[in-house]
This record gives structure tokens, sequence and C-alpha cells, in this order.
């Protein structure tokens, strides 16, 4: 028998096109559908989308979702370009590993199980009240769970790993040389680090942002954990709307949140052309021309 | 100058760790207690969770629904993967490489949420939702990105002219890819199969919208958390961390290795 490979390499992009593209089509058309009798039916109409903009409990959802997703981005990259510094350059080859698999395990030690031992560790009879308590370093337990700060927490617990290892990435394009050729130079420890390994950790940075943006932004399960509806967000809302059958509105949120994800998406890869890294790979790609 | 900063480094990663590792540790340490709340020091030590977990039909059977989904779909990723970089590295031209690469890997750069409830709407209207089917087709569309990159990254260093000599010597396309390209990318063919099954036993968003009432093991820990505290979760968390550590291990040695038989053959 022979097989022929031609067809196959559509495979996979009609894989994606069958249960990934059609999907996100069909849901911007449902945003524009109408809910009769407890059932989305078809139509065109722009009510879900009026309703987006008079009502204030979807105006504050948008609102809390941006500015915990936006909050949650800037301090995981933060976080983590010290981290991805430390691994790169403070550890040796050796260790390196051992140290890839410590960041790595609690990320994957499953999300939902993660959420809930973050609840653990911050309720009331929580594990970190406990101890406090028993240190005698407090003397009332604090109230740590069901908050924005808790979802933060719970957010950058996952994001932070994984922000590492994007700007790590970027750094091992870094040639060693070019440091031991700063320091050759004369260049001082800050000049080194501010023309050379920063340059250098800017695309990861700004990768990170954008997976951590993208991450933060479509998670329930961690503000209804660690939020205890105290919190409505976006995410939130959607998983409403869907247990109660209406498909429009929860449609609507939906292209709320593909739109959000597009302008960081866009804006992150027009930042990629502006890092240094990019413009000294153009220049030199016109040189070649010329 | 130099000496301090390493150092200082340093001991911002290992608080990092700590601050990373220490709800997880303490969900496996309290797990043990035999106690109805949770009350620290742990009095009296024992696996009674363990035995009731074991016991709980809902537990076993939402982790034989991850099992299988997991299994399926790190079969269809790698068949997925491998294809599509084989595509991409002998057929495809360079212009449109890509370009084939970002519609390939679309799922990974939206939110899951958004994935999760158009394929819930999609999959319902062909009345596919509910079933295990329809959870491995939503997994497969998340984590088939991750073993593309994983095996071509490899396959870009394998020499095309063995595949040519093979040919060349009367060999079929099915004999060229299971004597000559799959004995060379083993490591990477099994790092991107275990890093799928991985992703895919992790993903809870996408399962909880397309799943309905078939339960895979972290929607069955979902609906355990619920608001009152439920001492059962803390051991089959730890039975799922567990099963997750020794995974990505696997995957982090086989990346390694496929790496140094590389730095070897060249």
């Amino acid at each position: 028998m022979k097989i022929h490979l031609q067809p196959l390499g559509l495979l996979h992009p009609l894989w994606q096109f069958g249960f990934y593209l059609i999907p996100v089509a069909m849901l911007c058309t449902v945003s524009f559908w109408l809910l009769q009798d407890f059932q989305p039916k078809p139509a065109l109409d722009l009510q879900n989308y009026q309703q987006l903009l008079t009502n204030h409990v979807y105006q504050q959802g948008l609102f809390s979702s941006l500015k915990l997703a936006l909050a949650a981005s800037v301090l995981s990259v933060v976080l983590a370009l010290p981290l991805a510094f430390a691994i790169t350059f403070a550890i040796t080859d050796r260790f390196r590993r051992f140290f890839i698999f410590a960041l790595l395990w609690p990320f994957f030690s499953n999300y939902v199980t993660r959420m809930f031992s973050m609840q653990l560790l911050l309720g009331e009879q929580g594990v970190l009240n406990q101890v406090l308590l028993k240190l005698g370093v407090i003397a009332v337990p604090l109230k740590l769970l069901y908050s924005e700060f808790a979802i933060l927490l719970g957010l950058l617990s996952i994001l932070v790993p994984v922000s590492a290892m994007i700007i790590c990435m970027s750094l091992t394009k870094l040639d060693r040389t070019l440091l031991d050729a700063a320091s050759n130079l004369g260049a001082s420890k800050l000049q080194t680090f501010s023309r050379i390994s920063f340059p250098f950790a800017l695309p990861g940075a700004l990768g990170a942002f954008m997976y951590s943006f993208i991450v933060s932004i479509g998670d329930f399960v961690c503000p209804r954990i660690l939020g205890g509806n105290q919190v409505y967000t976006l995410s939130i809302l959607i998983e409403d709307r869907m247990k109660v059958n209406d498909w429009p509105m929860a449609a609507v949120l939906g292209v709320m949140i593909m739109v959000a994800s597009l302008v960081v998406m866009s804006a992150v890869l027009y930042g990629f052309t502006l890092t240094p890294t990019a413009m000294f790979a153009q220049r030199q790609a016109r040189q070649n021309e010329s | 100058m130099k000496v301090s900063g390493t150092l200082l480094l340093r001991a911002y990663l290992c608080l990092a760790l700590v601050c990373l590792a220490v709800p997880v540790l303490s969900m496996i340490w309290l797990s043990f207690d035999a106690n109805q709340l949770p009350s620290i020091p742990i009095r009296n030590y024992s696996l009674h969770w363990y035995e009731e977990v074991w016991q709980n039909p809902d537990i076993r059977e939402g982790l034989i629904n991850s099992v299988i989904v997991g299994l399926s779909v790190a079969a269809l990723s790698v068949l997925l993967g491998l294809v599509s970089a084989y595509w991409l590295c002998r057929r495809l031209s360079a212009r449109m490489s890509p370009l084939y690469v970002s519609i390939v890997s679309l799922p990974c750069f939206a939110p899951l949420l958004l994935a999760g409830m158009a394929m819930l709407m999609y999959f319902q209207t062909i009345q596919l939702a509910g079933n295990i089917g329809a959870i491995i087709a939503a997994h497969t569309c998340y984590c088939s990105p991750f073993a593309l990159s994983l095996i071509r990254l490899s396959y870009e260093r394998l020499n095309p002219e063995l595949e040519c000599a093979a040919r060349n010597l009367g060999a079929g396309n099915f004999r060229t890819i299971f004597m000559i390209i799959v004995p060379q990318l083993w490591p990477a063919l099994a790092a991107a199969a275990m890093l799928s099954f991985l992703v895919s036993w992790d993903e809870f968003v996408m399962s909880w919208f397309v799943g309905g009432f078939t339960k895979t093991l972290p929607m069955v820990l979902y609906d355990m958390i619920g608001s009152s505290y439920n001492p059962s979760v803390n051991a089959v968390g730890t039975v799922v961390t567990l099963v997750s550590g020794v995974v990505l291990f696997t995957v982090l040695v086989l990346s390694q290795r496929s790496q140094t038989a590389k730095e070897a053959r060249e």
C-alpha cells in the first residue's frame, strides 16, 4: 500500500479549522442571536451589545477583569525578570535542570489543585494564619482570602514560572562573549546590563506579558475559588450566563475578551519590532541587501 | 560587587521557589492529617483520606477518563505534530512556513475560556457535546502546537539526504517514516507525547465547558471544592501532583536527551 504524504500536510490545519476556527466563528455569530423562552434563537440583533453598554454589572465585570489582568501581567513580568536572570547567569549548568524542574513542577501540579492549595494556605483557618498565630506574630487571623489580593496571588503563582521560562528562552540567544567584550572595553556592570543583557531579555518580557494577559483575562477558576463571589470578572459572568443557557450574552462577553486579547497581542507584536535586537537584525538585513 | 549580585539573584531564586512550592507542599502535608479540619501541627498522621478517595467511584471514573483523554490526546498530537513538522521542514517554502505555523498554533494565542465556550456551542449544535470525544478533540487543538514545536526543533536537524537515500533504495513513504525518521526522532516524539499528556492532564477550563457529565479528574476536584473544607481533596490533589511531577521529569530528561543527541551528531 502506498501512502501519499502530500495531502497529510493539511491534516493539522484542517483539525484546527474544524475544531477551533469554526467554533470561534460561530461564537461571533451567536453574539448577535437572541434569547427566547430561555433558548438561544438565531437572529441578527445588536440588543446584546446594547445591554453590555447599559448594564453596569457587565461594565464593572469588564473593568475589574482588565484591571486584574493588567496588574497580574505587569507584576508577573517584574517578578519573573530577576528569576530568568538568576537561572541564566547565577546558576551552574549542572543545577539548572533541577531549578527548572522545581520551577515548573508547581505550575503543572494541576490548576484546580493549585487554586485549592492557595485557599488552604490563605484561609482564616488556613496554614499561614495558624503558623503566624502560633509564632505570636499576629493576634487575630488575617483576612486574606476572598479578595482581589488573593486572586492576584493565585494568578501570579501560575504566571510567574512560565513567564520566567519565556524570558529565559530569549536570554539563551545572548552570546556570552558579548558580556566579556563589554567588560574588556571598560563598561561598568550597570552599562553591561542596560546595553546588553536587558535588551536581550526584552522580547521575552514582551512575550511573557502577552502570555500572562491572555491567561489571566480568560480565567474563571481563580476568581471563583479565591475571590469567593466578592469579585465579578468577565470570566465569572460568562460562566454564569453559560449555566443558564444564555449563549448570546456569554458570546458578547467572550467577544470582549477576544478583542482585549487581540489589542494586547497586536501591541506586543508591534513592540517586538521596536526592541533593540529586532532593530539590529533589520539593519543587518538591509545592509546585506545593499 | 560581582559576587554579591550573583548571591542576591540566587537568594531571590530560592525565595521564589519556596513561595511557589509552599501551597502545594502544605497540601501534600495536610493530606496525611487524620483530622476533619486542618490543624497545625498535625497530631495524628494517617492514610485515612487516601482510603476514602480510593473507594470514591466518582474519583475513580474521573481518573479513568483523564487517563483515556490524556493518552488519546498524546497520540493524536504526536501524529499531527509529526506530519506537520515533516511538511514544514521538507515541503513548505520558507516564506509560507510562518503562516502555516501561526494558523496551526492559533488556539495557544487565545484564552482557553473562549475556546471552551465556542466549542460547547459548536459541539452542541452538531450533537457531539458531553462525551469523551469532545474533550479529546478540544485538548488536541491546544496540545498539538506544543507537540509540533518540540518535534520540529529536532526534525530541522535531521539530514534530508538520509530520507532521499531511503527512497532511492526503494523504501516507500511508510517504510521511510518508520525506519528512518521515527528512530532518529524518538526522544523528541516521546517528549512531545509526554508534554501533551501533561497539558491535557492539567487542563480544566475546556473540559469543564465541553465535557458536561463526562468528568475528568480536575472537574471532579472542582466539584469537590465547594463551600466546605473537604480533606479528600488534599489526597486527590497530592496524587495528581505526583503524577504530574513524574511526567514533567521525564519530559525534561527526554528533551535533554534529544538535545545531546543533536550535539553528538553535529
